[in-house]
């Protein structure tokens, strides 16, 4: 069985996995490892644990050695450098008037390389550009376009809770959100309400999703007829975390009992798609 | 049982939409791509309403020709209320033609609209139980101004509010004496210019006629600009917000986008500015697509599109 460690080379990121060898390495130890992007500095996350073969995501890339003290001081020197070359590049992309907003500017820890994030609406023809920057920071240059949620990661901030942003300090990766969740948890649908500082949907609408749609399928729908304790009528409100149905009854009163307390003699969906539903005038 | 929540007034159409291959030549025939398909405002708006989920009735007329069939087949999408079309035997479907340039913007354009008097009063009045429901009406300037007064007078007196799609220049001027009873209306630079009499050439300008379609009695005046955007005014507020940037595969049927995600919007109880920033969103989707109703219009891409 292959032996594995897990390394993390930015925070809230990705957790990578690599061949330790016979490094006898710890979790907080920063190491140098060989990525398909060049040589990189991490940190481990997870000891060194066996696997079995069919859950190593091939190729194993080793780890080169542990992060020396002189690595460690190439890094910070390196970071320090990071914003300088930031407002250069900006200056660039503002010179050729390209369609880029510059987000970030990252060196990998021995400055053998520079990345620029930016994001754009569209495609940008950046040739002429890396050249510029190539001349000037001396090293190999990478533009990488993000998204809207990755920059949010890579800036951080806060969110409408108050906290930090989930991305930015612990969700590492970005899992599929959509409108449905909302609906399922009776939120409203303003933009403004359910969408994050990246401008797209809270993330946290995913967070309890599973919990309020296993509740709401031990419930009935709205617009159902259900039989309660105090006679028939049709559900006219759910609330999920109580587990409760209001329904109308047939004398209009409208009554809350415990969805276990109901039963459904007809689906909403039946009478929508009915013959009934038409022409009532 | 679900009454619907807005019920579409108008016109139904079959588009056929030439788009030329290269500059346009007058007098003589161009090479270029010809598409067909369903079209008319209130039809684009209902499909759009529909596809964001919102359960919307048309009321328009169609006649028993292949046009009138193609009209109903490709206006079938869930959510889409057609038992209220009427169908005419042996009279003609309206249909719109239209001619785009290399970009996908329109040159001119015929309509042929005639059908539309078959909607009369009368039939708006044997609907009378789906205004007392709606939470809103949304009514295009392509029916008779007797209809029209008809419709009206039933969300009127059934308070529900009523959104005017004046469509054309043409057809503005049916609006006009009416614009006391539109509670929101989203009339393009031209439109507005005809419905205020004062020129709408920028932003200045647009805000001025804004506030001046509030002086005669709209409460939310939403003029769109093309790719400048759109500028509204409310009894709150008012402003303009900037198109979204997209390729253009074809222009029509992006303002019936834009009123669609307004009233979704206004329906869903949003506030006016959230609104006609869903309105914006909505646009560009329909800007992306050779069809009139983009057929991946839904809440999830708007939302994605939408730039907050």
């Amino acid at each position: 069985m292959p032996n594995v460690v897990g390394v993390r080379f930015k925070r809230a990121s990705r957790i990578y996995y690599f061949d330790p060898g016979e490094l006898g390495l710890q979790v907080s130890d920063d190491v140098i490892v060989e990525t398909t992007r060049g040589t990189e500095i991490g940190r481990v996350i997870v000891a060194p644990t066996q696997v079995l073969e069919n859950e190593v995501v091939e190729p194993l890339r080793p780890v080169l050695r542990k992060a020396e003290p002189r690595d460690l001081q190439l890094h910070d020197e390196f970071k320090a450098r990071e914003d300088q070359a930031f407002d250069k590049a900006k200056e660039k992309i503002a010179q050729r008037g390209l369609p880029m907003k510059l987000v970030r500017a990252e060196y990998n820890f021995d400055g053998s390389r520079l990345t620029f994030f930016f994001t754009s609406e569209g495609r940008v023809d950046f040739r002429q550009l890396v050249r510029d920057l190539a001349s000037t920071f001396h090293t190999r240059i990478e533009l990488r376009q993000i998204g809207v949620r990755d920059q949010a990661k890579l800036i951080g901030g806060l969110g409408c809770c108050g906290r930090s942003l989930c991305c930015a300090s612990f969700l590492s990766d970005f899992a599929p959100v959509s409108i449905k969740m909302a609906k399922d948890q009776s939120l409203p649908l303003n933009p403004m309400k359910i969408s994050g500082v990246c401008g797209r949907l809270l993330c946290c609408l995913g967070y309890e999703n599973e919990g309020y749609c296993a509740a709401r399928a031990s419930m009935p729908a709205m617009d159902d007829i259900v039989n309660t304790p105090t006679g028939p009528g049709k559900v006219v409100g759910l609330n999920v975390l109580k587990e409760t149905v209001t329904v109308q009854l047939e004398s209009q009163a409208i009554v809350e009992h415990p969805a276990s307390a109901v039963t459904v003699l007809d689906t909403g969906e039946g009478q929508r798609q009915g013959p009934a539903r038409r022409r009532r005038q | 049982m679900d009454a619907p929540e807005v019920i579409v007034v108008g016109a139904a159409c079959v588009d056929i939409k030439g788009k030329a291959l290269g500059q346009m030549i007058d007098a003589t025939s161009n090479p270029g791509k010809i598409k067909l398909s369903a079209g008319g405002a209130a039809r684009n708006i209902a499909e759009n309403l529909a596809r964001l989920g919102v359960s919307a009735a048309l009321l328009t007329v169609v006649g028993s020709d292949p046009f009138g069939h193609a009209i109903l087949e490709r206006s079938k999408v869930s959510g889409l209320d057609l038992s209220g079309v009427l169908v005419v035997e042996g009279a003609r479907s309206a249909a719109y033609l239209a001619l785009l340039d290399q970009d996908g913007e329109m040159l001119l354009s015929i309509d042929d609209m005639g059908i539309a008097g078959a909607m009369t009063p009368e039939y708006i009045e044997s609907y009378r139980g789906l205004f007392r429901r709606a939470k809103m009406v949304v009514v295009d300037a392509n029916i008779s101004s007797r209809t029209m007064t008809t419709v009206f007078a039933l969300a009127r007196r059934y308070r529900v509010p009523v959104c005017v799609n004046p469509v054309s220049v043409a057809l503005a001027h049916k609006v006009k004496p009416r614009l006391k009873y539109c509670t929101i209306i989203t009339p393009n630079a031209a439109e507005a210019q005809v419905l205020t009499g004062q020129a709408v050439a920028n932003e200045q300008q647009a805000a001025r006629a804004a506030q001046r379609l509030l002086a005669a009695g709209v409460e939310i005046a939403i003029i769109t600009r093309g790719e400048e955007g759109l500028t509204y005014a409310h009894s709150d507020g008012a402003g303009n917000v900037p198109a979204v940037r997209c390729e253009v595969a074809d222009s029509t049927g992006a303002s019936d986008a834009l009123t669609a995600a307004v009233v979704y919007g206004l329906v869903n109880g949003f506030s006016v500015d959230e609104a006609v920033r869903l309105g914006v969103s909505a646009a560009s989707i329909a800007l992306m697509s050779t069809d009139t109703v983009n057929p991946d219009m839904s809440l999830e891409y708007l939302y994605e599109t939408l730039r907050i």
